[in-house]
């Protein structure tokens, strides 16, 4: 794969994972979700798009420049809180309301690395397109 | 003018174009867990296969292996990476002049001087 289409692909799985880090901390507080469940924090995982072939020939199919790529979003681990709040409407009979166990801190933590990844990646692309430029460039003068 | 010298230019690019490939790779990689950065080198051996003439050179592939740092550690430096990007880059234009040089050479040679 060519550096701008892997840098896109860089580009695209830190995006999703900013929106993943966003809906946890929109529902920092959301005690149901649409299936009457309290919601769980989130976490997107990903590694390099490796496919099923090239991982065959083992160690050197590693060293193949093929981008990076979503491997799925899984709840983690520990994912809810629960705090004695008898009046809240979604209290059990013990008077405990369960919450999402969002992490606040690491959350910002996350989405400061993922943002400056995705910098990251846009600064790849203009270097690369710097390069195209000059071989476009080649002859001309 | 010296056939040779294209022809490594013509290589030198191919390299430098690889090993912009695989810094790209490294960078869209920064957020997998224990990922090993990957890096490209062929300098030393186009260096030795212009000792030995155009077949050799021609023949030539870039080799790919994981990158260490000093400190002998294979994770991966993202301000590092971004570094060599723009070096990489630098260099590529570079050779693009040299290349485009020599192409003006030429045409000083085919219009005659005029």
């Amino acid at each position: 794969m060519e550096a701008l289409k892997i840098s896109m692909t860089g580009l695209d799985v830190e995006w999703q994972r900013l929106q993943v880090i966003a809906q946890n901390l929109a529902n920092i507080n959301s005690t149901r979700n649409e299936l009457g469940e309290v919601y769980r924090p989130q976490r997107l995982l990903s590694g390099p798009d490796v496919t099923f072939s090239t991982l065959l020939q083992g160690d050197k199919a590693a060293q193949k420049a093929t981008g990076v790529r979503v491997m799925g979003v899984e709840n983690t681990p520990n994912g809810v809180r629960v705090a004695f709040e008898p009046n809240h409407p979604h209290a059990d009979e013990n008077g405990m309301v369960q919450y999402p166990n969002v992490d606040h801190a690491a959350e910002m933590t996350q989405m400061i690395k993922a943002s400056r990844v995705y910098e990251a990646n846009l600064t790849a692309i203009s270097i690369a397109q710097q390069m195209y430029n000059r071989a476009l460039d080649m002859g001309r003068g | 003018m010296d056939a040779i010298s294209s022809v490594l230019i013509a290589k030198a690019l191919d390299g430098l174009s690889m090993r912009q490939m695989f810094s790209a790779q490294n960078i869209a990689n920064a957020n997998t867990p224990g990922y090993k950065a990957i890096e490209v080198t062929f300098e030393k051996s186009l260096k030795l296969a212009a000792g030995k003439g155009i077949e050799s050179i021609e023949n030539l592939r870039p080799k790919t292996q994981y990158a260490q740092t000093a400190s002998g550690s294979t994770e991966m430096r993202l301000d590092m990476e971004l570094a060599k990007a723009s070096q990489t880059a630098m260099r590529y234009g570079a050779l693009i002049d040299v290349l485009g040089r020599q192409m003006a050479l030429a045409r000083t040679v085919v219009s005659g001087g005029q």
